[in-house]
Order: structure tokens, then sequence, then C-alpha cells
């Protein structure tokens, strides 16, 4: 019987020209931003691959010099990034591209991609993403708010329940009709998505995970579950199927457009980030509070006049310019990871509140969760930042420490072999229970959503009126 | 007879309690974006503001220990006019180790629009070497923060007030209709035209009411210095935004016979026009014209700075050859300074071409946007409120070629004084080149809008007349 139901209501939206435009329209919108998004994700690997060989290349061919020298020099991190933000961008526009590590300086990325786009970016951006999460809703919305309503309005509902057909078995066959003719949509856009990456990215591209892909399917799924029943409830309930179509625009706009700002402003109210003077002052205040550096070296000086029990600084057969730039890079280093650390803290106390707020929007827990998994998200950006600065710090107390090693002064050089030693960055990006667990609270409140619905459902349908 | 339909229509309104509650929301959505909007400008005023104190009082700091060091020079009875070492009396220490911060101060209706103000940078240190964005007040926001939008003026009026005035004029004259009061209504000496347009101008006035007060409001806790002018022409805009909408709802009501239909089809165009239009746009751009990441930039930077750092000896004789007005200066006896210019220099011929292929992307996708925000009346009306609040395109592009106009100043200031090594003195420290930026007043930016608010009037107009038309020739008895 449900399938029944389900069969009856499928065909009688897919005669609907009108439905058959929008599925087709959002179709293409959906393909076409995957396109676009696939585009640009190869792109900008293309040219992060090339990057960060070239400055490899620049790395080791930079000539003879001082190690300390070599450490101002730098190196670059380029960002990689996952096949799956072909479907999201998420944060990557918002977020640099590269991170220059070199002595004395805990830095984020910085060169970020919207600062090259144009104003309409602001307006909002075309991605698959965008497309699932703005446009598929609404057009279950569309396809749903009439299911009892609208019956009812034409006083057919009575009739079918006259039949003897139990409430619940016609609630299940009107989602399943509404659902099937989705698939449509959503199966096609699945495979093709599937197999793109698959044969495109290669199962050797750096952070390519079926398992993140089968996550975001289930994400999507549940979201897509929780607004199909949520539809059944407000037209089992509503008066009119009028009513129950405003109600449900009404909770579509609020949610995609209104609550997200107002829950991250009020996630900023709570938890709010220093302006970039305060920032910048309290670093200072940080790095005044250690030694100077001429103390530093004094310091040294009279250690090591102890150590080799000589007289007179110049009589210490050791490199104090070694000493003093290993432990200040680890005094100073100590004191900027802080503030970065304070400042990534205040970010995912930021997110943590924005959870909290997808209470009101499901859109958001489904939001950071898609580019939680597509690996567009701060927290990506933020372990990418990360390893560079491990890598940062590591390669420049190998420096600091050959200097120690070897006894240099400031004039004293080294060569190609010693920028050999140091390996070029390799990055490892996080796995996919790694991203999962980062968002563990927006999961509990898209399954709280889900499970207040299976909940409520039922109860909405049995209290239904008839006429 | 228009006169009475007016005041009937009132009545019903304020009988109605939709009204109330549509103006109450648009209202408290204003005075909401208008709180956000202000504090928001405020926090950016601030920060500009003490990094332009900071500088000032850091270089009004080193011109008083160069004063004190020449009081007791003279006091010695050393000469001043000489060569100097790199240092405190270096013209270095101005020209590259200081050099000139500025800012870009928010204009008197940036409360009204964040726009591009979180991303550009407002606050930049122009050296010799180049120029570095300094921190500005938003600097440091959560990406998701950006990613997401500001709850300001422009998203109030862009995405939210069209969807006001559809939900005050869907089913115009449909909703009588469908009950038939409209037989009754227009059996008085009444055409349906002048009855359609009665009730647009009644909820166009209580609309634009609730608009002029709010944001007059807004307006006012600012300070308004000097946004008076500005704030006129954002009504402007929001007037003939607003009947764009307006217009479309009566053509809509025109041609359906149930409101429930016109509904629909108005939500399904305020989602084409608002939401998916700028968004298609958006990617279109990108795609044709991709601006390539700046990762490319990084690398062609850093082997120029590489190379440059390498051969230090022959960049200068390079840079000797084409400043032939310089008096040449071997390798061995240059300083830091000297070698520094003419590594950066290098650098910079070398970058020219890669900017400059930034640039013409950048460019192209302006254009490109320009064009076809014809397409959609919210990208048309977005572009006018940002440029309104001088945070849009046009403001920052001016600003950033001032900037280079400055760097520009600054190397042909600087440069001479490098090479001939004399001390710099403190009566030059008022002879720097100066950084004035000369903001577009307000009629450059009616100017700038001028075509598209006129096209967004012509296709109102249009809509307007079909719908007319279409009022003049509806028969009621089918």
């Amino acid at each position: 019987m449900v399938l029944r139901i389900a069969r009856k209501e499928a065909t009688e939206m897919l005669r609907d020209g009108r439905f058959r435009w929008a599925v087709g329209i959002v179709f293409i919108l959906l393909v076409g931003a995957f396109l676009a998004g696939w585009k640009h994700y190869a792109d900008v690997e293309t040219q992060r691959m090339a990057a960060q060989e070239a400055d490899r290349e620049i790395w080791l061919t930079q000539g003879e010099k001082n190690q300390h020298s070599a450490a101002h020099f730098g190196t670059y991190a380029f960002k990689p990034t996952m096949p799956l933000t072909a479907l999201d961008q998420g944060v990557l526009p918002y977020t640099g591209v590269s991170v220059f590590m070199e002595a004395h300086s805990v830095k984020d990325a910085a060169f970020r991609p919207a600062e090259d786009a144009t104003t309409v970016q602001r307006l909002g951006s075309l991605t698959a993403a965008s497309t699932l999460q703005l446009l598929v809703p609404l057009l279950l919305i569309l396809l749903a708010f009439s299911a009892f309503a609208g019956e009812r309005d034409q006083g057919t509902l009575r009739q079918i329940l006259s039949l003897g057909v139990p409430r619940s078995t016609l609630a299940f066959g009107k989602a399943l009709g509404v659902a099937s003719p989705l698939m449509l949509l959503i199966l096609p856009a699945t495979v093709l998505g599937v197999a793109a990456l698959v044969l495109l990215a290669g199962p050797g591209s750096p952070m390519w995970s079926l398992g993140r892909a089968a996550l975001l399917v289930g994400v999507y799924v549940v979201y897509f579950v929780i607004i199909i029943m949520l539809s059944l409830v407000v037209s089992a309930r509503a008066s009119s199927s009028r009513t129950a179509l405003v109600a449900l625009l009404g909770f579509w706009l609020l949610t995609s457009f209104i609550v997200p700002r107002l829950v991250t402003d009020a996630a900023e109210a709570i938890h709010p980030t220093p302006t970039s003077i305060a920032f910048r002052d309290s670093v200072r205040a940080g790095l005044t509070a250690l030694p100077s550096w001429s103390d530093r070296v004094a310091e040294i000086e009279t250690r090591l006049m102890d150590e080799h029990e000589v007289e007179s600084p110049e009589a210490i057969p050791a490199s104090v310019a070694g000493y003093a730039l290993f432990e200040a890079e680890r005094d100073e280093t100590d004191v900027r990871r802080a503030h970065m650390a304070a400042l990534g803290h205040r970010y995912e106390q930021q997110k943590t509140a924005t959870e909290f707020g997808a209470v009101l929007s499901p859109l958001l827990a489904v939001q950071l969760l898609s580019m939680g998994v597509a690996g567009s998200d701060y927290a990506h950006h933020r372990h990418f930042a990360d390893a560079a600065e491990e890598y940062r710090y590591d390669y420049v107390q190998v420096l600091n420490q050959d200097m120690i090693d070897q006894n240099a002064g400031w004039d004293f050089t080294v060569d190609r072999a010693m920028w050999e030693q140091i390996p070029p960055f390799d990055y490892t990006s996080p796995t996919a229970g790694w991203a999962t667990r980062h968002y563990g609270l927006s999961l509990l409140v898209l399954v709280f959503w889900a499970a207040m619905l299976l909940f409520v459902t039922p109860i909405a349908i049995r209290q239904m009126n008839v006429a | 007879m228009l006169k009475t339909i007016l005041r009937f229509e009132a009545k019903l309104l304020r009988a109605d309690g939709t009204a109330l509650l549509t103006a109450g929301v648009f209202l408290a959505l204003i005075g909401y974006a208008g709180y956000v909007g202000i504090q928001y400008a405020d926090e950016q005023q601030a920060v500009l503001e003490t990094h332009a104190a900071q500088y000032a009082e850091r270089i009004a700091g080193i011109r008083q220990e160069v004063v004190e060091m020449e009081a007791e020079m003279i006091r010695k009875g050393e000469a001043l006019d000489t060569k100097v070492e790199l240092g405190r009396r270096h013209p270095y220490m101005v020209g590259s180790a200081q050099g000139r911060v500025i800012t870009l101060m928010p204009g008197p209706l940036s409360p009204f629009a964040v726009g591009q103000s979180d991303l550009q940078p407002n606050a930049l240190r122009v050296t010799m070497g180049g120029s570095q964005a300094l921190g500005g007040a938003a600097s440091l926001e959560n990406p998701f923060k950006l990613l997401v939008g500001h709850f300001d003026l422009a998203f109030v009026f862009v995405f939210l007030f069209p969807l006001l005035i559809l939900a005050l004029t869907f089913g115009l004259t449909a909703s009588e209709r469908e009950t038939g009061l409209l037989r009754m209504v227009l059996a008085q000496p009444v055409r349906l035209t002048t009855l359609a347009a009665g009730k647009v101008m009644v909820r166009a006035v209580l609309l634009f009411a609730c608009a002029v007060l709010g944001t007059g409001a807004v307006l006012l806790m600012t300070g308004a210095n000097g946004g008076g002018g500005r704030w006129l022409l954002w009504l402007l805009v929001v007037f003939i935004y607003g009947g764009f909408w307006m217009a479309l709802a009566a053509f809509v009501d025109s041609r359906v016979q149930r409101p429930v239909t016109g509904g629909l089809v108005l939500a399904v165009c305020w989602l084409a026009f608002v939401v998916v239009i700028p968004a298609l746009i958006n990617v279109v751009a990108s795609t044709l014209y991709p601006v390539p990441s700046r990762m490319e930039y990084v690398t062609a930077m850093r082997t120029e700075t590489s190379v440059a750092q390498q051969q230090g000896a022959a960049s200068l004789a390079q840079f000797f050859d084409d400043h032939p007005e310089l008096a040449s200066v071997e390798a061995d006896e240059a300083d830091y300074a000297m070698l520094r210019v003419a590594r950066d220099e290098r650098i910079a011929e070398a970058l020219a071409p890669v900017e400059a292929r930034f640039a013409a992307q950048k460019a192209r996708q302006q254009q490109f946007i320009r064009s076809l925000g014809y397409l959609s009346p919210a990208v048309l009306a977005q572009q006018a409120f940002l440029d309104l609040a001088d945070t849009g395109h046009a403001r920052y592009a001016a600003f950033t070629a001032t900037v280079e106009a400055l760097h520009t100043d600054w190397k042909a200031y600087f440069v001479p004084k490098y090479f001939a090594g004399l001390a710099f003195r403190p009566s030059d420290y008022d002879a720097v080149p100066a950084f004035t930026f000369s903001d577009f007043s307000t009629v450059d930016v009616l100017k700038r809008m001028a075509g598209p608010l006129t096209a967004l009037v012509l296709i109102s107009a249009l809509l307007g007349m079909v719908a007319y038309r279409r009022y003049t020739r509806t028969t009621l008895i089918a």
C-alpha cells in the first residue's frame, strides 16, 4: 500500500510540467556548479604543486650563506585542497593559501582568494553545496507542502481515509512519493560526482577518501529527510495548503538567510574576536616580557665562560650567536604560538556557539558538517597552518643547532649540503574521523532535529483534521 | 477617485494586521542592521585612528631624537650636512624602515554597508619596497562570519526588502478577484487600473516611509557627518529597487487568477533575481576569467628575490644603467640602503607582468559583472549601495591607484637621498610626499549609478505598462 501511494504521488509530480522544469534547472545548476568547482579545484591544485616544487628548488639553490640568513630567506608552505572541495568551497575563499615560514615569526596563511574577487561574491556563491543546502530543500517544500493540506482543501483526504488506509501508511507513502522523484535528481548527480572524483582525483590523490564522500551523502540525506518530515507535519497541521506553503517558505527563508547571520553575530558577541591592534599589542607585550637580545647574549656569555672556564667573552670556544638564536627562537615561539592558539581557541568557541545555534536552523549544522567533511572549513585550515608552524620551528632550530655544532659566528656560511638536510614540507591531511569528531555537536543537533521530527510527525498525522 | 481608493486602502491595511506587522518587522530589521553597522564602523574608525596616531607619534619621536642629536653635534662643532651611516639620521629610517602609514577612513554612510571593508586593506604602510597591509578592524574576523555575511542595511534592503514588498503586494487584486469582491468594487465608477494603482501606492508609501524613518534614524545616530546627500541617494536606490519589485508584483497580479499562484511566481522571481542569478554570475565570471591563485605570484616573487639577492652587484650595476641621473657608486662602497633599492627595483620590474596579469583578469571579471549585473536588479542595487557606503569596488580601486601614486612619489623623493647618503634633517620630515586621497563626491557616485538605475527604471516602467494594459483588458466574466 505504501508503494502504491508513493507511486501515485510520484506519477502526479512527474506529470507536472512545472516540477519537471524545476528539477531540470536544479539539476543543471548542481552539475554546472560541480564542474566549475572541479575546474577551480584542479587549477588550484596544479598551481600549488608547481609552486611547492618551485619553492623547494629556490630553497636548495639559495646559494652559500649564513644559517640564520637562510632562516630569514625562509620557505613557503602552500595549502593543499581536497577533491571534495569541488563540492563545497566552505571558507576557502576567506582563508589564506600560503604560509611564509621564517625565523621569529608565527603566521597564519596569507593571500585570501576573496581579496581578488568581486563584490558579487558577497551575495553568495554557487557551489554544489549551496545548491544542495538552499535549492533542493526549497524543491522538497514545494513538492510536499500540499501533501495533506492540498487533499484536505479538495476534500479528497476524507475520501482516502474512508478507504481504511492507516494514516501512518499514507504519510509514509507521501514521504516516499516526495523523495522518489527527487532521486531522479540526486542519484545521477551523486553517481556522476563520485565517478568524476574517482576518475579524476585518483585514489593516490593526497587527501581523498571515499569515507568522507559517504559521510557527505549521509549528512545531506538526513537533512532532506528532516525537510520532508517537517513539510508533512506542517501540511498536516495547517488550515489550508496556502498557510502550509507560507509557513514552510518562511521557515526556509529564516533558516537559510536570517538565522545564520544572527547566530554568527551572537557567537561573535559572546566570544568577541580581538581587533588586529589588540592582538598585535598583546603579542608585543608577551615578547617584551622576554629578556632583551643584549641581556640574553650577556647571560649566555656568562654561562659559557663558566662552562668553558675562560675569562673573556672573546675567548669562548662556542657559538654565542647560535645559542642566543636557538634560545630566543624557543622563547619567542612559545609566546607567539600561545597567542595564535588563543585566537584559534576563540574561533573554536565561536564555532561551538554557532553549532548550538543550529538548534534554530538545521541548515547551520549541515553547512558546518558539509565543509568540515569536504575539508574546506577553518579546522582543516588551522590543521595545515599548525603543521606549517611545526615545520618552521623544526627547520629554524636545525639551522640554529647547526650554528652551535659548527661553532659558527655571523659570517660563517654553509651551502647546499646544509639546505638538503632540511626535508621538504610534507603535509598529511587529517582523517575523516578527525573531521567528524570536530563537528560532534553539529551531528548531535542534526540528529536531534531528525529525532524530534520522527517523534512529532506521527503525532501530527494522528491528530490531523480530516476536513 | 484615486483619493477615495487611497483612503479606503489605507483603512483596510490598518484594519488588516499584516500591514502593521510588515512595517514593524521592517523597522526592527533596519534597527538591528543599523546597530550592527554602527558598531562595526565605530570599531573600524577606532582601529584606523590608532594606526594613524601611533605612526604620527613614532615619526615625531624619531624626529625629536634627530633634533637632539643635531643639537649635540652643533655643541661639538660637527657639520650637519655630511654623509651618514645607516641609523637615525639616514634617510633609510623614514624612507624604508618607517615609510608612511596611510589609512582609508570610513565614509559617512559606511555603517550602512560593510561591503568589502572587511576584506580589503584599509591601513597600509608605504615604503620604498612597496606597500604592506596593516591589520584593519576586521582582519582577524572569523572566516565563517565572512562567508555567512553581515546583517547590515545593504543585506536588509537587497535581500529582505523585496520580500516585504511581495508579502504586502501579492494578490493585489487577485485575492479580490478570487473572492468575487472585485466585481462589486468595479460596479462602482472606478477603473481596475486606478484601483491597482491606488493599492500599490498605499503600500509603497507605507514601506518607503519606514525606510526613510528607519535609515534616517540610523544616519542621525552616526552623527550624519556630511552623509545627507548620500543618504538621499540611498533612498533613491531604495525607491527605484522597491519600484521594480512593486511593478513586478503588479505585472504578475495582472496575469494570474489566484493569489497563491501569484505568490509562488513572485517567490520564484525573488529566488532567481536575489539568490540564483548573482551566484551564477559570480561563478561564471570566476570560471571564465579565473584570477590565478596567489601561489603563482608568491613563486614569481621568490624567484626574483632570490636572483636579485644573489646578484646584488649586478643588480646595482643595472640600476645605475637605468638611472644615469644618479652618481654611480662601486658595489663595495654601496651601503645596504642602496643595494636594497636596486634589488627592490629589479624585483618590481620582474613582477610587473605578473601583477599586470592579475589586474587584467580582475578588471575583466569586474567588466563582466558590470554587464551581466543587468540580469539581476539585486546585483545592481548591491553595487549602488556599496558605492554609496564607500565600501565598494570603485573606492578600493581608487585607493589602490592613489597608493601606487604615492609609492612612485616616495621613490622619486628618497632614491636620490639614499644615493647621496646625506643626513635626513628635521626639516626634511615636512617635505616627504604627502598622501592625499580625494574621495568620490556624491555627484561622482550618482554618475556611476546613473546607468544601472536608469535601466532599472526602464524595466520597471515596462513591467508597469504591460500590467496597465493587462488590467485595462481584464474581463471579469470568464
